[in-house]
């Protein structure tokens, strides 16, 4: 079985700016063959068996961790129309096909997060990087070119995110779910709470409030 | 795929208020994508009296996409096709919204009963005898709903039998009565 991340990675780095900014993602990936039990025990940051490309929802969910303590904004990666997970899991495991004979292999991800989109790259490397070995961000910016694209929905923007404090009176008018302490809320600049699931997948057609019509893309 | 759940959720909630508004959606089978809703005709206007049923149809992608919607029972009415029963409607096509409900589509629909537009025409034979005659469409849509919306759609065929009976000719029975929207009493003054 996979190991469960319990902690953040140990060389996750943030190169922020204004507009956008960068953010490194070291993945180790290991077989845990006997032979590579020396080499695993200096790793500073804990492997992840390569089988969890077997299971989906374990990788994905994986990822979503890695990519919680990465700085990376939740709305690019949480609801139901965000493909980038998948994305990345596609890449990694393509990457992980091409360097099947090696025992360990190390991944670089590369996400350049913008203010509606975000450019990532998969990159595999022989060695381990230490923190001040990290690629610049010219170097980064030519690896992306590599990578992929994703867009946010053009209405993402607006939605301010936070999490139910008290029980409102009104359920999520999408779904007609009831929303609880603790769940995941998004408020839209006309004060209109939705699930940010539900709310992201009808921006997808539409960037208005359902409740409303308010026009949220203009909104920033 | 569809939201099951929040149709169930409107199917309950629908139940609930069926009494007060007359409104009602089932299943016609075991999946939920195919349904069947029910609204009275307005008081007031020529469809009162009439239950009127509409095949619902939900696709992949509702509630983000609308329901589709169209008339089982036939009825005169500019916006909708009195041969396919297709509705003419914003909110079933471009103003549609993820958190309007079956019910709201449903109430939307009566609503359009009340208030025809007969210049964003559905049938256009029929907007243009509301636009012209408008007499005649009132007696022509009462006349639909007695003949398909009522239960008693049999009184119709009663009062040509009757008329009949009377020895006037049945072809000009029917397009009489149809003309006075029904009214047997109304229909013998003309006959005679």
């Amino acid at each position: 079985m996979a190991q469960q991340f319990q902690e953040p990675p140990l060389f996750s780095h943030v190169a922020n700016t204004c507009i956008n900014h960068v953010v490194y993602i070291t993945i180790i990936l290991t077989s845990f063959d006997p032979s590579s039990a020396a080499e695993v025990c200096r790793m500073q940051s804990p492997p992840i068996e390569r089988d969890i490309f077997n299971h989906p929802s374990i990788c994905h969910d994986i990822l979503r961790q890695l990519l919680a303590y990465s700085f990376v904004p939740i709305n690019f990666y949480i609801g139901q129309d965000c493909d980038l997970i998948p994305n990345l899991s596609t890449r990694l495991c393509e990457s992980v096909l091409q360097r099947s004979g090696v025992h360990i292999n190390y991944f670089q991800v590369f996400i350049t997060v913008f203010q509606t989109h975000c450019c990532y790259n998969v990159v595999g490397t022989p060695f381990f990087f230490q923190a001040d070995e990290l690629p610049s961000r010219e170097m980064v910016q030519r690896m992306t070119c590599d990578g992929g694209e994703h867009s946010l929905p053009a209405g993402a923007m607006a939605l301010k995110r936070f999490l139910i404090q008290d029980e409102q009176e009104d359920p999520c008018a999408i779904c007609i779910k009831d929303f609880n302490s603790g769940d995941n809320a998004a408020r839209l600049p006309c004060s209109h709470v939705f699930h940010p699931d539900c709310i992201l997948q009808w921006f997808v057609q539409k960037s208005t409030c359902p409740l409303c019509c308010f026009a949220c893309s203009c909104v920033s | 795929m569809i939201d099951l759940a929040r149709v169930q959720k409107e199917l309950v909630e629908c139940s609930k208020d069926a009494e007060g508004s007359g409104i009602k959606v089932s299943p016609k089978n075991d999946n939920l994508v195919l349904l069947i809703g029910t609204i009275p005709g307005p008081v007031g206007t020529p469809y009162e009296g009439g239950i009127f049923q509409i095949d619902i149809t939900l696709p992949d992608g509702y509630p983000f996409e609308p329901p589709k919607m169209q008339f089982k029972t036939k009825v005169w009415h500019p916006n909708i096709s009195s041969q396919s029963g297709a509705i003419c409607l914003d909110i079933l096509k471009d103003q549609w919204s993820p958190a309007l409900t079956l019910k709201t589509a449903l109430l939307s629909v009566q609503a359009l009963l009340s208030a025809p537009q007969p210049d964003d025409p559905q049938d256009a034979v029929v907007a243009q005898q509301y636009l012209k005659d408008y007499q005649t469409f009132v007696n022509t849509a009462r006349y639909w709903t007695e003949s398909f919306a009522k239960a008693s759609s049999r009184g119709i065929e009663d009062k040509v039998q009757k008329l009949v009976e009377m020895g006037f000719p049945e072809a000009r029975v029917r397009s009489i009565l149809e003309a006075v929207g029904g009214d047997e009493n109304m229909a013998l003054e003309r006959l005679l």
